[in-house]
């Protein structure tokens, strides 16, 4: 007998065994295993879980016990789950390992989580509330009270609300890493002051979603699919990158196919099938010849596009003169993209043509498993990037790869947010400062204009808070913030909340230490996959010492130094901004329990987790604990999935009151929409003419959910960028980049600043010691083509010129970027003043200067990262280089649609001069103005576009959304 | 079809190796073996199997001394911590162990951190000591454990086959003493002690072997210890006893040697140290057999003048070849 068959037949006979045990109601095998493979400690031993740790020396090993505390990383936006060691001697946490009850991250982590115990541990991290001493940006500091700092902040506040100032009163959030506390704390004041990054950040990726489907981010199902097409460098640092790249590498394993379109050889190109590098910018041609091809062979998804695109509104629209049926369509279809041929992509790409065809016949095979992903990359880099992410997804439209197993789902199935106790009303207010009449479609805050719109005295603000945002160093332009800041008529009072020193808080008036992710409470969830799961963050300590009986009320009771945390703040501050609630501000973080007293944390958390998470509750009760409890001790809740295809699900029969279907087979109610669970956020399509909501969408003759978009399907066609000034652009088409060759100059060559360090964290990571060791310099890639070209050696020193002015970099000759392209990475040149502060975080120690106009910053000392001078880590800084803080040599570039920052940039690159040192840079205001001016010029203001007077489409999505007659333009809100 | 044992399978050959109860004909049945009549002579087959002779402890057939417990066994501890597992008492039997190789088959089809944990396991704590465990079984054991000993390496073998080794040697071999070097041993108590440490004389030696071997060189039978058995058959039967180790350890050689094929590095190590100590056996016997009868200058001189006493010759010729 051949070896598999005796075995097979063994295995078979006792596979019978155990049926015919099981079947006599015995249990087959007692299971004397002890492996648990979640390879974690299991979760019944958290309280007191046994390591063995050697003993420095000695060769021997101890027990040491600890107590396992979850929370939530807040290194960036994916949110996984981080269990701290606390050690049960003195309550001090050890270490951070991955949470295996995390449905996102399933208790894996990057670099960055477990080098929260570097930021925690930092010596040098602010631990008590500081309030400037001298002029700003001149480093002098004091030490303060809280009750100081608060009474100060919620003085200035009640004032400038009394006195109808809402738009002087601006929160400015990095990543938020929490779901909805502080936009209701800012709807609790009644201000339209929620200011994010996202216009340097993924706006554009955000915009081309958004007008296809409603929903404005996607949620992959990599781990399912057959084909994945990634436009970044996804699997080592785009967003959510932790949950995704396990989820990629499980579907490679499986077989599935993967497409990397980067510039760069990224780690994620080294992992691909097919390596695609593009020139800059001409990612949707490419995109759009693939969509030839699949309409072109027949091979797209013909039903689904006759479902759910809206097809018939583009030719009522577009083609009034046809016939609107799908077979008109079809043939309109095919004559649109036929331009795009796989010559024509690789003219513009300079990618062969051939490898094109590859891909494409690649994608055509992927049937509806085809995952896309586009988070910033090209449409952060490229005027019209949008048009990148509506490119990209026109695949999956074509394919009908959306929403089912394998494919991209829409955020908001894959996304939970509870109700919350705190309920305010939106505000009365809408923000000209945040979002201008200039760009009615931009997706989020044009935060990065904010200093040219002081300087323009379009407003100013009271008090302006950065919460974890460091503008002068994000953003494009950092002198123009710096000039800002440091003009205490245009800024009043700057309180930076921050748990660690950055650029920006030298610039501020009270420097705010807020806590890491142990530190500190806040629910988030995030759209890492199919599965919806909700995370708990939380001062862990506070937590340890609850577990042992101690009645913790004020996390400051915990945290190192004087160290809080925001959600904290945020209610204190609510409350003394109105003592007396005559504002009607107080009674809304007032106790329901204890009437008269403040809403403490665990009232608030405690009504959530009774009322808002589905599922919760049952399961807290199957472990005999509260639902608070149960994510203090387990961190996190996994909520399943929402399901697949939720747009072709029937609308219930009871929300259909008098329901009228439009001449496109959207369907309106008068029913009332039923209680929303979900407050993840959504689109809002608006109601017809006689105030029926939009409830879905006929087809086939069955009313089905459809997309939330103003037809209810996949917008192909976008009536909202048609209707609003931007007709040209209405559908899946290609916009040459501001960096497209024709656009330059025979010594200019594009750079692309949009990628990230993998282990690097923007403006959270100077004092993660480990992070910096991994990864801390930004050299600029060159070809060795340019390189020879431009007279440059590997490691040498050059200028980069840029619009503004240059700065001086190190270069990094490599093949692993295409030719004529350049590249440099946003992740490092931190730097500090010199002599402001006894810092050794690793930053560069600089000097700032200015003449007029004319800015410069100078490192002091040639690249020494600042580095503890004694003490174990003195002797462990091993490396010099810090990098170079490219951004301040970058102008503006609002993309007149999304109103995302273009990022690419047309620089010169030569030999660096003597005197040259590594970080320097120059930049001329002036230019920086007029780059502004230039930019600004190419919008399409809302009081010139608008269709209906309103400031901007409705339906869209946008934080903290004002009350409805807020948002017309100011000429219509006297006649409504 | 599967080419390699279900984790049924493996769980199966796991439990007959635990104690015994009433499941135990059934599994046995099961597995093709035949099954002692009650299971009063399951314990007792049992008992002899794996309390008798075979102890199943990887720490005995790999750690530094012989012995239970001691690095080996905190080595087995480690990785069942790195698993998720909990530690027991005993954790490094092979029972345990084959569970939990077991418990890793099944979830390896899933996840593809089990198929690499199952990969570790089965090179790291199994194979790297089963095989000649697994002869001393087959060799000692009674019904049906021998059968269920030569089975479990059938399935071994498989597995080997279809699991591609590390590229890096055990750590438990790694860690191994160095070759035993009889003819440097000091003292007969010594070189016994080298013998009975299975990592370095690559030998395992069990009662049954001992008693064959004293059957086998006309000695009495001894029931004591195994140190004890084989210090008396030194004394008693020095240059036959000598001869018979080195034929046990040159057939273990060789056992070890045609493994290689599936078992790779592991199996050469076994065999060579094996080889090693059959030929230090055999210098041994060479030259306790040249030594002429003399006196002894230990007390017990009435019973040295009496008798072939090639005890002694061993232990002149352990010091004088560590002397030189």
């Amino acid at each position: 007998m051949k070896p598999s068959n005796w075995i097979a037949a063994l295995n078979e006979r006792v596979s019978a065994f155990k049926k015919e045990t099981q079947a006599q109601g015995k249990t087959f095998y007692q299971g004397a295993s002890h492996i648990d493979l979640a390879c974690f400690p299991p979760r019944e031993h958290w309280d007191d879980w046994i390591a063995l740790e050697p003993v420095s020396g000695t060769g021997k090993r101890r027990e040491k016990h600890y107590m396992l505390v979850p929370t939530t990383c807040f290194n960036c936006e994916s949110g996984c789950g981080l269990l701290a060691y606390v050690d049960r001697d003195n309550l001090t946490v050890r270490k951070f390992e991955g949470n295996p009850e995390h449905a996102g991250s399933r208790g894996r982590n990057c670099a960055k989580g477990p080098a929260t115990i570097n930021q925690i541990t930092d010596p040098d991290r602010i631990l008590y509330p500081l309030k400037r001493a001298g002029a700003r940006g001149e480093g002098k500091w004091t030490r303060v009270s809280w009750d100081e700092v608060l009474d100060t902040l919620a003085g200035r506040i009640r004032n400038a609300l009394m006195e109808k100032r809402h738009e002087e009163i601006m929160y400015h959030v990095g990543r938020p890493g929490e779901d909805g506390f502080t936009e209701d704390i800012l709807k609790i004041w009644g201000v339209d002051g929620h200011n994010s990054h996202t216009n340097i950040c993924s706006s554009s990726g955000r915009a081309g979603l958004q007008f296809w489907m409603g929903y404005d981010r996607p949620s992959n199902d990599f781990a399912n699919a057959e084909v994945i097409l990634l436009t970044s460098a996804h699997l080592e640092s785009g967003h959510y990158f932790n949950p995704h790249a396990q989820r990629i590498m499980e579907a490679k394993k499986r077989g599935a196919k993967l497409i990397v379109v980067d510039v760069r050889l990224s780690n994620t190109a080294t992992h691909a099938d097919y390596w695609v590098s593009p020139y800059p910018g001409s990612e949707p041609a490419i995109f759009l010849s693939v969509a030839r091809h699949l309409i072109k062979t027949g091979i797209y998804n013909r039903d689904f596009v006759r479902r759910w695109w809206n097809w018939h509104e583009y030719m009522t629209a577009e083609h009034p003169d046809q016939p609107a049926t799908f077979e008109a369509f079809e043939a309109v279809l095919a004559g649109l993209y036929a331009d795009y041929t796989f010559d024509y992509a690789a003219a513009e790409s300079r990618v062969p043509a051939a490898q094109i065809q590859a891909v494409a016949e690649t994608i055509a095979s992927s049937g509806t498993r085809l995952c896309t992903q586009n988070w910033r990359s090209a449409s952060a880099g490229n005027l019209g990037g949008w048009q990148v992410q509506r490119t990209l997804f026109f695949l999956n439209a074509l394919m009908g790869a959306i929403g089912v197993p394998g494919s991209t789902y829409p955020s908001g199935w894959s996304k939970f947010v509870g109700k919350r106790p705190i309920s305010a009303g939106p505000p009365e207010h809408w923000n000209e400062l945040t979002f201008p009449q200039e760009y009615p479609l931009g997706v989020n805050e044009m935060s990065f204009l904010l200093p040219h719109f002081l300087k323009e005295g379009r407003g100013k603000l009271d008090t302006y808070f950065t919460r974890v945002y460091n503008p002068v160093w994000t953003n494009p332009g950092g002198f123009d913030w710096v000039e800002a800041l440091s003009d205490e008529n245009q800024v009043g009072m700057h309180a930076a909340l921050t748990p660690t020193w950055n650029e920006t808080a030298y610039f501020a008036d009270f420097v705010l230490p807020m806590g890491h992710s142990s530190e500190r409470h806040d629910i988030f969830s995030s759209e890492t996959h199919t599965g919806r799961w909700v995370s708990f963050r939380q001062p862990v300590a506070r937590a340890a010492r609850e577990r042992l009986g101690e009645n913790i009320t004020d996390t400051r009771q915990v945290n190192p130094g004087e160290v809080w945390e925001e959600n904290e703040f945020w209610l204190e501050l609510t409350w003394r901004i109105d003592p007396d609630g005559s504002l009607g501000i107080r009674q809304h973080v007032e106790s329901r329990i204890r009437p008269g007293e403040r809403l403490s944390l665990d009232e608030y958390y405690g009504w959530i987790f009774d009322h808002s998470i589905p599922g919760l509750p049952e399961a807290a009760e199957a472990e005999g604990l509260r639902p608070l409890a149960y994510m203090r001790r387990f961190g996190s809740f996994s909520l399943g999935s929402a399901g697949d295809a939720l747009y072709d699900e029937k609308v219930d029969i009871t929300e259909l009151e008098d329901e009228r279907v439009d001449g496109h087979g959207r369907v309106y109610t008068r029913s009332e929409a039923p209680p929303q669970v979900n407050g993840a956020p959504a689109p809002a399509p608006e109601p017809d003419a006689e105030g029926r909501r939009a409830v879905g969408v006929s087809v086939d003759d069955e009313i089905v959910q459809g997309f939330p978009t103003p037809s209810g399907r996949l917008e192909f066609y976008s009536s909202t960028l048609a209707q609003w000034g931007w007709p040209e652009v209405a559908l899946p088409t290609y916009i040459k980049s501001h960096i497209h060759r024709d656009k330059l100059s025979s010594r200019q060559m594009p750079l692309i600043p949009t990628f990230r360090l993998p282990t690097q964290v923007h403006t959270r990571g100077a004092n993660a010691k480990w992070l910096n060791e991994l990864a801390h310099n930004n050299p600029v890639w060159i070809h060795p083509q340019e390189a020879s070209h431009a007279g440059v050696a590997d490691g040498q020193r050059v200028r980069v010129e840029t619009e503004l002015g240059y700065f001086v970099a190190e270069a990094w000759v490599t093949e692993g970027i295409r030719p004529g392209v350049a590249a440099c990475s946003h992740h490092m040149g931190r730097w500090q003043f010199t002599g402001t502060l006894d810092q050794h975080q690793r930053t560069m120690e600089t000097s700032l200067q200015n003449q007029g106009k004319s800015w410069s910053l100078t490192p002091v000392e040639n690249r020494q990262p600042l580095a503890p001078q004694s003490g174990p880590d003195a002797t462990r800084v091993w490396w010099t280089a810090v990098g170079v803080h490219q951004n301040l040599a970058y102008g503006v570039h609002p993309d007149p649609v999304s109103g995302q920052q273009c990022w690419h940039q047309a620089v010169c690159i030569r030999p660096a001069e003597a005197s040259d040192r590594p970080g320097q840079i120059h930049v001329d205001l002036e230019k920086s103005d007029a780059v502004y001016r230039d930019w600004l010029a190419m919008a399409r203001p809302a009081n010139q576009v608008s269709p209906d007077g309103m400031r901007r489409p409705h339906w869209m999505i946008r934080p903290l959304k004002p009350a409805r007659h807020a948002c017309r333009l100011p000429k219509f809100q006297d006649t409504t | 079809m599967s080419d390699s044992a279900s984790a049924d399978l493996l769980r199966l050959l796991a439990a007959l190796a635990e104690p015994p109860t009433d499941q135990h004909t059934p599994m046995a049945t099961a597995l093709g073996l035949m099954a002692p009549a009650s299971l009063e002579k399951w314990q007792v087959a049992h008992t002899g199997a794996f309390i008798e002779q075979c102890p199943p402890h990887v720490s005995i057939i790999v750690g530094l001394d012989g012995q239970m417990g001691g690095e080996a066994a905190d080595r087995v501890e480690d990785f069942r911590r790195l698993l998720g597992g909990n530690s027991s008492p005993g954790g490094d039997k092979l029972p345990a162990l084959l569970a939990d190789y077991a418990e890793l088959v099944e979830q390896a089809r899933r996840d593809e951190r089990a198929r690499h944990a199952q990969v570790a396991m089965l090179w790291e704590h199994l194979l790297c000591w089963l095989m000649p465990y697994l002869d001393s079984v087959r060799r000692s054991a009674p019904p049906p454990y021998a059968e269920w000993a030569s089975l479990l390496q059938k399935v071994l073998y498989l597995e080997a086959e279809t699991t591609p080794a590390p590229q890096r040697f055990p750590l438990h071999l790694r860690s191994a003493p160095p070759a035993a070097d009889l003819t440097s041993a000091d003292k007969v108590e010594q070189a016994i002690r080298l013998l009975l440490t299975p990592s370095a004389s690559g030998l395992v030696l069990t009662r049954h072997d001992l008693a064959h071997a004293a059957r086998h060189v006309g000695g009495a039978p001894v029931h004591t210890s195994r140190a004890g058995t084989l210090e008396y058959l030194l004394k008693q039967e020095g240059v036959s006893t000598l001869r018979w180790l080195a034929q046990e350890a040159q057939q273990q050689h060789l056992a070890r040697q045609s493994e290689q094929p599936q078992l790779g590095d592991s199996a050469t190590f076994w065999s060579e140290r094996a080889a090693h100590t059959a030929q230090s056996l055999t210098i041994l016997a060479m030259q306790a057999d040249k030594k002429p009868r003399h006196k002894v200058h230990d007390t017990d001189k009435t019973t040295w003048e009496s008798h072939d006493h090639p005890g002694d010759g061993l232990e002149e010729t352990c010091s004088e070849q560590s002397a030189g």
